[in-house]
């Protein structure tokens, strides 16, 4: 892949950022990779190629907020921190990102990406079945809930909603 | 910005500085003064400034030569 100098030095700060994590039974670069992928098969712009790679630092890696910014820029470290969600459980962080994601909507578009890596690595994957179950389940409230916050996040999100419908409802 | 020094953060930092310094002839051109831009706020994140840097880099390879 042709990748910007940005774009490889998110890349490999986040490969070192998230250390020995897997995704499922992938290093966790995959799913990086992946979501990056999709930023560019849709057609995003450049910063959410970047932010692709670093989309789940500040979540599940401790970096901070100024260290995406002072090595990236505001834009990016918005955009990452938009989508990252904190809390106890599972429905207080997807409750907490979706929060900054109805104020901050240029978040969306890499929300939906990562959604998307989400669903195709359940669909490619050999026991997928209960994550796949999960985010089916989710997707409703999901789809309520960004549908029309990505719709003001200037960035037009018609392929990618089409994209997560062909994955999650017709389960 | 922390002013206090964050040794916690410090890996991370050092991952962001690897990652900008392994871009090859990043020091040479228009990127080094944007690099150096980038290297020094990242340290700044954890409280030690460029001086600091070469401080601990100095440090740790007088260990690692005691060490050998």
């Amino acid at each position: 892949m042709g990748l910007s100098i940005e774009e490889k030095v998110a890349r490999d700060f986040a490969v070192r950022a998230h250390g020995d994590q897997r995704y499922g039974v992938d290093p966790y670069v995959v799913h990086l990779d992946e979501v990056h992928d999709i930023a560019v098969e849709f057609g995003l712009p450049t910063e959410y190629r970047v932010a692709a790679f670093l989309h789940d630092t500040i979540e599940d890696t401790g970096t901070t907020v100024a260290l995406i910014e002072a090595g990236f820029g505001i834009d990016i470290a918005q955009l990452v921190v938009t989508v990252s969600g904190f809390g106890p459980n599972r429905r207080a962080r997807i409750a907490d990102a979706e929060i900054k994601m109805v104020a901050h909507p240029r978040g969306v578009p890499l929300k939906l990406c990562d959604r998307i890596a989400n669903g195709r690595a359940c669909l490619r994957q050999q026991s997928p079945v209960k994550l796949l179950a999960m985010y089916t389940r989710e997707y409703p409230d999901f789809r309520a809930a960004l549908y029309k916050p990505s719709q003001r996040s200037g960035f037009d999100c018609t392929a990618l909603w089409a994209e997560l419908d062909r994955i999650f409802e017709a389960r | 910005m922390s002013t206090a020094l964050d040794t916690d953060k410090q890996p991370l930092v050092e991952a962001l500085l690897v990652a900008w310094e392994a871009i090859p002839d990043w020091s040479e051109g228009d990127l080094a003064e944007e690099v150096m831009a980038r290297i020094e706020r990242a340290l700044a994140t954890v409280g030690l400034d460029t001086q600091d840097k070469i401080i601990h880099a100095l440090r740790a390879l007088k260990k690692r030569e005691d060490e050998e």
